[in-house]
């Protein structure tokens, strides 16, 4: 048997094992004499899904081509790194990398459960199963029939290519698999009529998901900014909506268990958030991977195989009806305790919280299923555009920073005093008065453009951050373990604040350059330098230089944007203008060649790239071999849209083929398509019809697409201020994320080795104080 | 505590009213070309490419062809850019813009070609926008 058979193998093995195990914990949920065996399955489940990953990391690491998927999205002269990281490129080894996280994540969770430990890992093993049985029906491992292994493969999308790609899989799909540990955990707790003890053995894995996911919607992120190159680090793609829909609803869950914990309220929303995450990204798999979405997306993941699709489809019908079900059978019994108690108080605070995050998600939702409710409902898919989102969300934004604003000085449980809390947040307050009114100021003079609805969100984010800030100045000493929500709110209150004021005051520069020609643009003599790799091809690591010389004394510098045709599959090339950012403390400058697509235009002489060739003739040009037959006119003579074609016999590795590539006399043309790829051109004002000659242009063909020496380059460079804010606050809230982690995983050891004596406020301060310090008062 | 609820309740009510306003706003519909005519919003049509009728004018920068939708009613269309990727070939085209006198000027293209991936034949989209 070879590698890949024995990966096929184990993917059924694991298929079998997870099944088993669903069935055996279930029983143990009854009989407990069965738990042992119930492990023992899941550990072979474990074992199976763990090798198939490692067999599939070892088949491209060893570039064995045999493998159609290793042929697909790998190639042997790929650095080891990009070896690895095609072993999540595309569909089946993205699944699969799911189901290794799920396995994985399992075994930590199987050790905090106790009692819980049947019910949950029954549920969390069937969905285990079920990616075990998609994998079976989207197989990584199929192999070409020997006398059809291509000796090379098609390589990893050059977009793929990059630093910021390798990591973003890996971490988003933690995220993905941990969506399920809630979700069990929910089932078994609505099973066992238990409401308030799965709260704290939730808790620390829905920190753990909140922080994996975020993270790696960040990554997402960077990696856009860093290499398509339109600017921008968001673009509610329906990809990247369905990780945000689930995110957000776990968001909501923490906040709801922190309340369950604290003042014993919310049992049934934090029930239903928590049968809510994973059937949501159920649903964001299907959108974006069964095709419905096709026609709005550019996402390029292929359909998904019949069989493996109607998996997926009963996944979610399975545990959307499930949960919901199961939640709603219940919903009478489960405890409805009233915790807001008036404006002033943490309750109402975090549930107006909760609600605006879950509506954000909601709307969210809405506007990317758009394409198939339109489907539905008028039988043609309309999409929404972008703008959509920011309107719709915006209420629920601003009431959420306004909330993240006050809520450090709110008291759990009572009512607080208006003049007290009046005089809390006044010094933040204060302060975020003095700095909007020196922005507006500043604005003013600066004939910056003012909008009501940009500057009250950047206000609202810095009081956030303000009060925040004063909290964990104060708490960091006291007890730093419980700065994690305060540290992440700073961090939400930054990434508005930098992504507000990047985008509305971000300022564009074009410009046209050539050999010898310099434009201006923000202080800078810009001109064009020539490339990298003058005498290579153009592609990902030939990049264009740009000197950027300072007018005012600054530093110069070189930008080195990237400008190519990427013909990874070659019946799909497209332009990739990959950015050159040139960082400075205060803004980013963003270079990049062309706006999506415009594209570098070449017209050149250049004996390799260009071929005079009369009627009659027989010329060749690299592997092909052209003869010029006829002109072939179209169109009367005299009107602007006459066009004259030159009829070209090709061929091309032995095959002959007719192209007709034609001139329009209003100055355009209408290039013909090679076999191989590339394109052919002529143009009007080249015909010579005495002569009866005209010159071929070549456009994109392989092996022959060095760069010109007279091009054309588009310029686009745009000034992104406050930028960087973005980025340190993703990292403050990874940081306050990452430490309220630690402190729940603490509690839930703490707890489970001492049972009865430990109350439920754990790591909490007495609350002796008449006047307690903001904050401190409950926990968090 | 009452005031509490309505506050809350009137703000996500006047919230949810504004969203629903947003979907209005901001959908963009599918029309046939006579539709797409006589339209003054931002629309989206679909037909055949007409043959032959596909212009790239490299000096503008535009791309310029003619539609033809189920009931043989054409359209001619500006997209103010080079398209990307082989639109000649394309089965089917949608465009998404708005009249403009005459002509749909098109800021976004997307259309489906018959391609090769992966040994299997299927139909992709491709996008080309401003």
């Amino acid at each position: 048997m070879n590698t890949a058979e024995w990966g096929r193998l184990v993917i059924y093995l694991g298929a079998a094992g997870a099944v088993a195990a669903t069935v055996l914990f279930a029983l143990a949920a009854k009989y407990e004499g069965w738990l042992v065996w119930a492990r023992r399955a899941y550990a072979l489940a474990v074992f199976s899904a763990v090798t198939a990953f490692g067999i599939l990391v070892l088949l491209c690491m060893r570039s064995d081509f045999s493998v159609v998927y290793v042929a697909n999205f790998s190639s042997s002269d790929l650095p080891w790194y990009y070896k690895l990281s095609s072993a999540w490129a595309g569909q089946e080894g993205s699944f699969l990398l799911w189901a290794f996280w799920t396995a994985v994540l399992g075994l930590l969770l199987i050790r905090r459960l106790k009692r819980y430990e049947p019910l949950t890992m029954a549920v969390y093993s069937s969905i285990l199963a079920f990616l075990m049985a998609i994998l079976t029906k989207q197989s990584p491992f199929l192999q070409y029939p020997p006398s059809e292994v291509p000796p090379e493969g098609m390589g990893l999308n050059p977009l793929l290519q990059n630093y910021w790609m390798a990591i973003h899989p890996p971490t988003i799909f933690i995220g993905f698999a941990s969506l399920a540990i809630p979700f069990s955990i929910a089932v078994a707790a609505l099973l066992r009529n238990d409401w308030d003890g799965w709260v704290q053995i939730a808790m620390p894995f829905v920190i753990l998901c909140w922080v994996t996911l975020g993270a790696g919607l960040i990554l997402g992120g960077y990696w856009a900014y860093v290499t398509l190159g339109w600017g921008g680090f968001w673009g509610w793609d329906p990809v990247e909506n369905s990780s945000l829909v689930p995110w957000l609803v776990i968001t909501g869950l923490i906040h709801g268990l922190v309340v369950q914990r604290n003042r014993g309220g919310l049992h049934r929303s934090n029930l239903l958030l928590a049968l809510l995450g994973a059937p949501l990204f159920f649903y964001g798999t299907y959108m974006t991977r069964s095709g419905a979405l096709a026609e709005s997306s550019v996402h390029a993941f292929d359909a998904l195989a019949k069989g493996a699709l109607g998996l997926v489809v009963a996944m979610l019908l399975t545990y959307t009806v499930g949960g919901l079900g199961l939640w709603l059978f219940r919903l009478r019994s489960i405890p409805a305790k009233q915790t807001a108690e008036g404006i002033l108080s943490r309750d109402l605070a975090f549930s107006l919280g909760i609600i605006s995050l879950v509506l954000i998600a909601g709307l969210t939702l809405i506007g990317a299923s758009m394409p198939i409710i339109s489907l539905l409902i008028a039988k043609q898919s309309s999409a929404v555009e972008v703008r959509y989102y920011h309107i719709a969300n915006a209420p629920f934004a601003y009431l959420m920073q306004l909330l993240l604003g006050l809520v450090p000085f709110l008291s759990w449980r009572k009512v607080d005093d208006t003049d007290v809390f009046l005089q809390r947040i006044s010094a933040p307050w204060y302060a975020t008065l003095v700095i909007g009114l020196a922005v507006a100021f500043l604005s003013y003079f600066m004939r910056l453009p003012v909008a009501v609805g940009v500057f009250f969100l950047m206000l609202l984010a810095t009081f956030t951050i303000l009060s925040n800030a004063i909290l964990v100045w104060r708490l960091a000493k006291r007890s730093p373990m419980s700065i994690g929500g305060y540290l992440t709110h700073i961090g939400v209150g930054l990434v508005l604040l930098g992504a507000a004021a990047s985008a509305f005051y971000e300022r564009k520069a074009e410009a046209l350059l050539t050999n010898g020609m310099t434009a201006e643009m923000f202080g800078f003599k810009v001109s064009y330098a020539g490339m990298t790799h003058p005498d290579e091809e153009m592609g990902k690591d030939n990049a264009v230089r740009l000197k950027f010389e300072s007018l005012n004394g600054g530093k110069s510098f070189e930008a080195r944007p990237v400008y190519y045709f990427e013909t990874h599959n070659p019946m799909q090339p497209r332009r990739v203008a990959e950015p050159h950012i040139y960082k400075h403390l205060l803004y980013d400058m963003y270079i990049a060649i062309g706006s999506d697509g415009g594209g570098v235009i070449e017209r050149t002489q250049d004996p390799g790239r260009t071929l005079p060739i009369r009627r009659g003739e027989t010329k060749k040009m690299g592997e092909y071999t052209i003869r010029f037959r006829e002109f072939r006119i179209r169109g009367q003579m005299g009107e602007a849209d006459m066009s004259i074609g030159a009829v070209l016999d090709v061929e091309y590795k032995g095959k002959k083929t007719e192209m007709v590539p034609e001139a329009v006399l209003a100055r355009g043309w209408r290039p013909a398509k090679l076999p191989g790829g590339g394109e052919v051109a002529i143009f009007a004002d080249e015909i010579n019809a005495n002569e009866r000659q005209v010159i071929l242009h070549f456009f994109g063909m392989p092996g022959q697409t060095t760069m010109p020496d007279h091009v054309i380059v588009p310029v686009e460079v745009k000034l992104k201020p406050l930028i960087n804010l973005v980025w340190l606050g993703t990292i403050l809230m990874m940081l306050g994320g990452g430490i309220a982690m630690r402190r729940r995983f603490a509690e839930l050891r703490q707890e489970q080795q001492e049972p009865a004596a430990v109350p439920a406020h754990v790591g909490q301060k007495p609350k002796a104080r008449t006047r307690p310090a903001p904050g401190v008062t409950g926990g968090q | 505590m009452k005031k509490a609820y309505l506050f809350a309740i009137g703000f996500i009510a006047l919230g949810l009213f504004m969203a629903g306003r947003a979907m209005i706003q901001t959908i963009v519909p599918y029309v046939s070309v006579a539709e797409a005519r006589e339209s003054t919003r931002k629309v989206q049509v679909k037909g055949k490419l007409v043959a032959g009728s596909l212009q790239m004018d490299a000096m503008r920068g535009e791309t310029r062809f003619l539609i033809e939708d189920t009931k043989g009613d054409r359209l001619p269309i500006v997209h103010p850019k080079l398209a990307q990727g082989n639109v000649e070939q394309a089965t089917e085209i949608v465009a998404i813009g708005q009249m403009q006198g005459k002509v749909f000027v098109a800021e976004k293209i997307l259309y489906k070609c018959p391609s090769k991936y992966q040994g299997k034949q299927m139909q992709e989209y491709q996008e080309s926008s401003q």
